[in-house]
């Protein structure tokens, strides 16, 4: 082997069998392998006393980090959040749609209907008290406004209603007060005497 | 913490944004990095702000490590390198740079017996100006694979070539040391060896 040739296999780099052959043989490249040697072992030294960063770089990169965590997870939270806004104009929507059928159920605050101003045409005047509720009729809400009919019952009607009517009166027609809500259902008779 | 854990576990747990996971990566790569640029520069102020960087890098959303490509060392090494070959073709041309240094004068260098030199804290210190009077490819591939001891294989991930380019500037860059340190005197039977290493390259 020429000194070509072992130093195209750059022996230095190699394992010490390898570069026994030659180098045994060749004083000049024996010593530059040990120079070579002693290079490494300086190298070596030199890299012993190197630095590090100052901890001020790890105290920067802790809060950049801290900084990125707060955003690496932000878009899972902005999403979350996004999708609590879009459920806003449903909810408005269905409180909406709530309200406005609530507000149709409940009774209209209609006025009070003075029963003591309704009269038939000449006749007294008509008092609440006096009304006899009829069975099985439903209850008007306060304030409902009822209608005040007077009209001629058969004696027969009423007493098939309950009613106290009294048969020495007569046989005919007995004139009542009939109060009727605004469904048009009979709540309760007044027999005008 | 789990000190045994790979730097590819770390990585996992700061992708979930485990804080300490990201501190003992730091804790364990930032020596080597701060010292490379450190010694590819001569500038403290720059290898602070190159090791940040890195991290940073690491940190962001874009990171594009790929543990199919090579290490998660060998990775912030090359953004590294990146960063300071960045620095070092703004500071000056780089092929200027490389001429210089290529002619540098031996005799700034060279002392009586500079392989006794070198256990002394003289001889490291000149050595340390050899080193840094490479030019830059040499200079490189000495700091990584002898000073920081990386195998050649993460070498050339890093340097971005073929591992007998990382050999054999390794092996040039050892020759062009060694002719820096040997006094002039001394030199013409060195050289003329050292010309046969040249020559291979």
């Amino acid at each position: 082997m020429t000194c070509q040739e072992f130093w195209d296999e750059m022996p230095e780099l190699q394992a010490e069998a390898e570069r026994v052959d030659h180098a045994l043989n060749c004083p000049a490249c024996a010593g530059l392998l040990a120079d070579q040697a002693g290079l490494v072992t300086g190298l070596r030294r030199m890299a012993q006393d190197g630095g590090e960063a100052p901890p001020r770089v790890e105290a920067r990169l802790v809060s950049a980090f801290r900084a990125q965590a707060g955003l690496t997870p932000a878009k899972p939270v902005r999403a979350r959040t996004a999708a609590w806004w879009a459920w806003v104009p449903a909810a408005a929507v269905l409180v909406a749609v709530a309200l406005f059928l609530a507000r149709g159920r409940q009774p209209e605050p209609l006025p009070q209907p003075d029963v003591a101003t309704v009269e038939t045409a000449g006749e007294e005047p008509v008092a609440d008290s006096d009304f006899i509720p009829l069975p099985y009729a439903t209850d008007s809400a306060p304030g409902e406004e009822s209608d005040l009919v007077r009209l001629k019952v058969p004696r027969s009607a009423l007493i098939a209603l309950g009613l106290p009517v009294a048969m020495d009166g007569g046989t005919g027609p007995v004139e009542a007060v009939v109060a009727v809500n605004a469904d048009g259902v009979m709540e309760g008779v007044r027999l005008v005497q | 913490m789990n000190t045994s854990e790979t730097d590819d576990e770390l990585l996992l747990r700061i992708r979930s944004g485990d804080e300490q996971a990201f501190v003992s990566l730091y804790r364990r790569r930032q020596g080597a990095l701060y010292r490379f640029v450190l010694r590819m520069t001569s500038s403290a102020s720059l290898a602070e702000d190159v090791t940040q960087e890195v991290f940073l890098a690491l940190i962001r959303e874009t990171c594009g490590y790929d543990p199919q490509r090579g290490t998660l060392s060998g990775y912030l090494f090359g953004i590294a390198r990146k960063l300071v070959l960045r620095h070092l073709e703004r500071s000056r041309g780089m092929a200027e740079e490389d001429l210089e240094n290529e002619n540098l004068a031996v005799s700034e260098l060279a002392s009586a017996d500079p392989m006794v030199d070198l256990v002394r804290r003289e001889g490291i210190q000149q050595l340390r100006k050899a080193v840094q009077a490479l030019p830059r490819r040499y200079r490189e591939v000495v700091v990584l694979c002898d000073l920081e001891e990386m195998d050649y294989a993460d070498a050339a991930v890093v340097l971005d070539c073929p591992i007998g380019t990382v050999r054999s500037r390794l092996h040039r860059a050892r020759a062009l040391l060694l002719e820096k340190l040997r006094p002039k005197r001394e030199s013409r039977s060195g050289v003329n060896a050292l010309k046969l290493a040249r020559s291979v390259i």
